[in-house]
């Protein structure tokens, strides 16, 4: 993050780096909002499952202990990723803006497993929105902050941590170790629809699992404990969401016109820049989970690794396009109305991103990530320092998304040599004959 | 040491078989052969290198010197892959795939001919018929051993390699497994802690300590090293152990 903040403000001027920052804030803030409500749970370990919670003990109090615990984690968490976005404020109440964000994303983490996942998501999406209407200068969102409304902005900052805080202290008081148990699986018990794999080929077999469903994987970094969490979505929904949010794009395109950064630098859309940042998240949560949610002792005694390798990247291109190519229609139809300097940001979507996405599955694969085996929780000590790396491209990714988005030839030149580069090493045997005996060496199953 | 003869392949054959985790030594010159059909147990105490064994059997580790070969082929080989069914110790399915659609993705990728009618033998087979659409993540322990054993018949293998098969299970599924893996023609190597899960399940042993060839022979010849009285685990362990 500082690095994509010194890169921001050397390589951008001043005024339009807080611009940029300004729709980054808005734009990250929205999302953990909506993961914090969406995959929410207080971070308990199996052992204290077992061991903490069976001392005679009131549960009441280990909770609302956890719930510190997890407020100073996350408040930690959140200097680190919001503390630079003090240009785009300019004031010291930024603060207690971030105090109001930590109180509110440990509450709604709380909240969550309480409500069903229809509601769960529904309120993940109002909240994403609302903190998005801040772009749009609403002085009352969570977003409103970042974008020069900074007491409306506060102000709902603080009324959201009164109402989320109250709701997750009442939920604390009646809290008892089978809901601790939910906190920690929350995922339902049977899949509603089925895809059949009768009739088709072995590759076949490979494709139609990776499009008619994608899966995102996260490590959930919360009170100190990491979780990898994934989900498995049906891939039409998807590509209806980001049709949604393309078209919202559009929209916005449309309303706020081309924002004029002159100085001869930049002269594009500067939600391009929020969009590359999502999409850079979005390929990053898919990216981890090919690798972390492969069975080897399955997959590998099935087809030699290259060959499956192979077809399970480009199966997840071509998932992962879903996603991107509403958004590289958005840019197109705006440049055909007359706004100029889509180019990077179409470049951006349909090659950084890609290239970059088949990268980090090389890079997670590389580095023998942690296995997804069950939704409790890891124990910081659990992983390895070259197995936390994974995260470490990401930074990359949206430096460069971000460039790309502003810079065309910037845009052309690392989106080929990403793909290029992501292209040989999918190609490459002998990579993945390595990668499967160091996956299996770190006890990968 | 080759093949033992050239109408008698061997199902399993390590020969010279060395392999270290960086400085960490897990096998030492290692060699065996398990005859076509046999039916193997492979004992040693932990850490004595047979999960590593197995994993070398399925290719997704490399010997540091010798080789492995199943029915004649190198583990890696698209031969070999054809034939081998392989169970790891706490073996996990997709978690994020059905049961059913599990087995099916799994026949389909092996090129089960019968996608859904292998699938549906396995389910009535393992009983499991009632969580056909449960998310595997939720599955209890046993059930996902039964997924998972599964799993590794689903193409009726020639080779079959487990780890722990019966770990999880209650008494009445693990007599189930017995009798199916019993049905299953082919060449099996079971690795277990347990004497009796080798004397249910297989007929002889090769036994390994630290990396190296200890002893193979029948069950019945093993149980013949110790006085009448004394319990087949003594034996073991006193071989394991190198005592009197």
């Amino acid at each position: 993050m500082v690095v994509y903040f010194t890169a921001v403000s050397q390589l951008i001027p001043p005024q339009q780096a807080s611009i940029i920052l300004g729709y980054y804030g808005t734009g990250i803030i929205a999302l953990f909002l909506a993961m914090a409500l969406a995959t929410g749970g207080i971070m308990v370990f199996k052992s204290d499952r077992d061991y903490l919670f069976t001392l005679p003990l009131s549960t009441r109090d280990l909770s609302i202990a956890i719930f510190f615990s997890q407020f100073i984690a996350f408040g930690i968490s959140i200097l680190f990723i919001f503390g630079y976005l003090y240009p785009s404020v300019g004031s010291p109440l930024l603060l207690v803006d971030l105090v109001a964000l930590a109180l509110t994303f440990t509450s709604l983490g709380v909240i969550a497993p309480s409500l069903n996942t229809g509601v769960r998501i529904a309120l993940s999406v109002a909240l994403a929105l609302w903190t998005l209407l801040g772009l749009a200068n609403f002085p009352y969102s969570p977003g409103a902050p970042f974008n020069g409304n900074i007491y409306g902005g506060t102000a709902t900052l603080i009324a959201l941590a009164a109402v989320t805080v109250t709701l997750a202290f009442r939920g604390l008081s009646r809290i008892e170790l089978d809901m601790m148990r939910n906190l920690v699986r929350t995922t339902s018990t049977d899949y509603k629809s089925q895809n059949s794999y009768a009739g088709k080929s072995p590759i076949g077999a490979i494709y139609s699992m990776n499009l008619s469903n994608m899966s995102l994987a996260g490590r959930m970094n919360m009170a100190g404990a990491s979780r990898y969490v994934s989900r498995r979505i049906k891939t039409r929904w998807v590509a209806l969401a980001s049709t949604v949010a393309a078209g919202a794009f559009f929209a916005f395109g449309l309303y706020e016109g081309p924002v004029n950064l002159t100085n001869g630098v930049v002269d594009g859309n500067a939600a391009s820049v929020l969009v590359a940042v999502l999409l850079s998240f979005v390929a990053f949560f898919f990216s981890q989970s090919a690798i972390t949610n492969e069975r080897l002792w399955l997959s590998l005694t099935s087809l030699p690794a290259p060959s499956y390798f192979k077809h399970l990247i480009t199966s997840k291109v071509v998932s992962l396009l879903v996603v991107l190519v509403p958004f590289a229609i958005a840019d197109v139809l705006l440049q055909s109305l007359g706004d100029p300097d889509l180019v990077g940001s179409i470049m951006m979507i349909l090659l950084v991103i890609p290239g970059a996405f088949v990268l980090e599955i090389c890079w997670a694969a590389y580095i023998a990530p942690i296995q997804v085996k069950g939704e409790d929780m890891t124990m910081p000590a659990q992983f390895s320092i070259r197995q936390m790396a994974t995260a470490l491209p990401m930074g990359g990714v949206i430096i460069a998304a971000t460039l790309s988005t502003v810079l065309p030839l910037f845009a052309a030149v690392a989106g080929l040599v990403m793909c290029a580069l992501a292209a040989l090493l999918t190609l490459n045997g002998r990579f993945w004959n390595g990668v499967v005996t160091k996956l299996t060496e770190n006890g990968f199953v | 040491m080759e093949s033992n003869s050239a109408g008698s392949r061997n199902g399993i054959e390590l020969s010279h078989v060395s392999k270290s985790y960086g400085s960490v030594p897990a096998l030492n010159d290692l060699s065996f052969e398990i005859p076509m059909g046999g039916r193997f147990a492979l004992l040693g105490p932990n850490g004595a290198g047979k999960s590593t064994t197995l994993k070398l059997l399925i290719g997704s580790l490399r010997a540091d010197t010798g080789y492995v070969k199943i029915l004649g082929s190198p583990p890696e080989s698209k031969e070999s892959k054809a034939v081998v069914g392989y169970l790891p110790e706490d073996a996990l399915p997709y978690r994020m795939l059905s049961v059913r659609e599990n087995l099916e993705y799994i026949a389909a990728l092996r090129g089960v001919e019968d996608v859904k009618g292998r699938t549906d033998f396995l389910l009535d087979e393992l009983d499991l018929r009632q969580y056909e659409k449960s998310n595997v993540g939720r599955l209890s322990r046993g059930n996902t051993q039964k997924l998972a054993l599964a799993l590794s018949i689903v193409h009726s293998p020639k080779v079959l390699l487990l780890d722990e098969p019966l770990n999880y299970l209650d008494i009445p599924t693990q007599e189930n497994v017995i009798s199916l893996l019993e049905k299953l023609e082919g060449t099996h190597l079971v690795s277990t802690h347990i004497m009796s899960i080798a004397h249910r399940l297989t007929d002889s042993v090769v036994m390994i300590s630290k990396g190296m060839f200890l002893w193979e022979g029948t069950i019945d010849e093993l149980r013949k090293k110790g006085t009448p009285e004394e319990p087949i685990e003594k034996v073991v362990a006193r071989m394991m152990t190198g005592a009197s």
